[in-house]
């Protein structure tokens, strides 16, 4: 910006100062700090641009997961209905549409029903699937899951996941017995026939935690272990090794009521949420404090609240635009 | 503006046929637009529909698209116009909200810079004070600061006259706010 008067209007509608109000980050506060030192008649219109940008944040609604998966189904189902709405008039154009649209509606229902499907989250964002035999699916923030569309009678139902998700797995009954249905997850390989279960594959371990009913896992060189409801399974790619604890399953399975829960977690547990869920990058600059223990819950979909309430009990700098966090004391800093 | 990168790519590739393109645009855009109309009216329903139907044309009508230089400003555009016209069309007034709750401003108490400024009587002054903003400043400054549109799309997306009446909408505004509250001595 120049030289002239600038009333608070012209702030809030300056694109670059916008941007600083709303999201900071060390090089931005200090162009502005140095801006305004230059300009210090500036200062009082800029203050009261700044506080029209924080106060005008307007209320919030958010769909349901199945509000978007339910919206979904309508418009690929609307795909297939295509023929009856299609306005023809002479039989060879009925004959030709019928065709195209078959072969279109086939096109769609093959894509649809049939092929192999990837579902993925980015950050911050969890999405419900359901699966082919009704099996439902959450996927938490920044996972994969792949399927097949179409899972016939007598093979066993699977699917692949990458990050983490939870399995309310339906029970399912053929002649020739009850149909497994199989997660392949990390260094494991999850085995079920009616369960709800979290699974999660980060950080070269994968981990199961049972909700109800009960599960076998086998590693890829045929280590077995059972789980119970309530306890907690954790292989370790490296050790190669099952451990077995007993936990709260509600614990690891609140990221689906958009609540991650930390009970005397150690920070680095907690650095590791927030990579996980945002794709911060976290660093230690004080090793001490990786060991600390921290209580609390905060919400899955917003990192804002996690850096303010941990920065008020820890040392921690924020660099927001590039998603870093360093926990300890800056080394550089004047006072 | 700020958009997600790849969004014109994004665009070209559903234009061209693929499927989990358009399956992407969904995903990226039916929380924001349902959240856009919702600020339009309560019942969500009806949003649910005219977002069914404006996903439906889109696939339908992939071969006829224009490009686009921002998709945002285009499913925005389409879901207003969508909305608008049903609302009108329909005869039932709980679907209709009172101006005051459209584009609703709520005060976030617990950002610490508002918590510092303001007093509890102070805090009252600048409630009468936003409800003092018109529906249409209101959705001016949703989509120009909390959905980062340039003026141009605000424009268009509202389907204003120009750019300097989208710019004396938001003048307007600060100015009445200011007028109202701002210059209070704190």
């Amino acid at each position: 910006m120049d030289d002239h008067l600038y009333s608070a209007e012209d702030f809030i509608t300056d694109g670059h100062f916008q941007d600083w109000v709303q999201n900071p980050s060390p090089e931005s506060d200090q162009y502005w700090k140095n801006w305004f030192r230059e300009h210090p008649g500036h200062l009082k219109a800029a203050e009261e641009a700044r506080l029209f940008l924080r106060m005008t944040r307007f209320r919030q609604y958010v769909p349901t997961v199945a509000d978007e998966a339910g919206v979904w189904h309508r418009i690929g189902a609307a795909e297939a209905k295509m023929v009856s709405l299609n306005p023809w008039r002479t039989l060879w154009r009925v004959a030709a549409g019928v065709l195209l649209l078959l072969a279109a509606a086939g096109g769609w229902y093959f894509y649809q029903y049939a092929g192999p499907a990837t579902v993925s989250t980015s950050y911050a964002q969890t999405r419900i699937v359901t699966l082919p035999d009704g099996s439902v699916v959450y996927l938490n923030a920044n996972s994969h899951l792949k399927y097949n569309r179409s899972w016939p009678p007598p093979h066993d139902r699977e699917v692949w996941l990458e990050g983490e998700a939870f399995f309310e797995v339906t029970k399912k009954r053929t002649a020739g017995g009850d149909v497994r249905f199989r997660v392949h997850a990390g260094a494991l390989d999850v085995e079920v026939l009616g369960t709800r279960f979290d699974v999660n594959t980060r950080h070269q371990a994968t981990r199961v935690v049972l909700t109800e009913g009960k599960v076998r896992l086998r590693s890829e060189d045929n280590q077995e272990m059972t789980i119970k409801p309530g306890e907690l399974a954790h292989f370790h790619e490296k050790e190669g090794q099952f451990r077995k604890q007993s936990v709260d399953p509600e614990e690891y399975s609140a990221w689906r009521e958009n609540r991650v829960i930390f009970n005397e977690s150690t920070l680095e547990e907690v650095a590791r949420g927030l990579e996980d869920y945002f794709g911060y990058q976290v660093s230690f600059a004080d090793p001490a404090l990786r060991s600390r223990t921290f209580q609390g819950t905060f919400p899955a979909d917003n990192p804002e609240v996690w850096l303010n309430t941990l920065s008020r009990s820890f040392p921690l700098r924020v660099d927001e635009k590039n998603k870093k966090a360093v926990f300890g004391a800056d080394p550089g800093a004047e006072q | 503006m700020k958009q997600p990168t790849g969004d014109i790519e994004l665009w070209e590739e559903f234009r061209n046929g693929s499927d989990a393109a358009f399956a992407r645009i969904y995903q990226t855009y039916f929380r924001l637009l349902y959240n856009y109309g919702c600020q339009f009216c309560r019942d969500g329903e009806l949003i649910k529909d005219c977002l069914q139907n404006l996903f439906i044309d889109l696939r339908r009508n992939r071969t006829n698209l224009s490009v686009v230089y921002s998709v945002k400003h285009y499913l925005y555009t389409a879901l207003r116009h969508k909305l608008v016209r049903e609302m009108s069309a329909t005869r039932n007034q709980s679907v209709h909200l009172p101006d005051e709750y459209a584009f609703e401003i709520v005060i976030p108490y617990e950002d610490q810079l508002i918590a510092r400024q303001f007093s509890a009587g102070q805090r009252e002054m600048l409630e009468r004070a936003l409800q003092h903003l018109t529906k249409r400043q209101r959705e001016v400054i949703f989509l120009k600061f909390y959905e980062n549109m340039s003026y141009e799309e605000v424009v268009s997306v509202m389907q204003l006259e120009d750019v300097k009446s989208a710019r004396n909408l938001v003048y307007k505004a600060v100015r009445s706010l200011r007028d109202m509250f701002l210059t209070q001595p704190c």
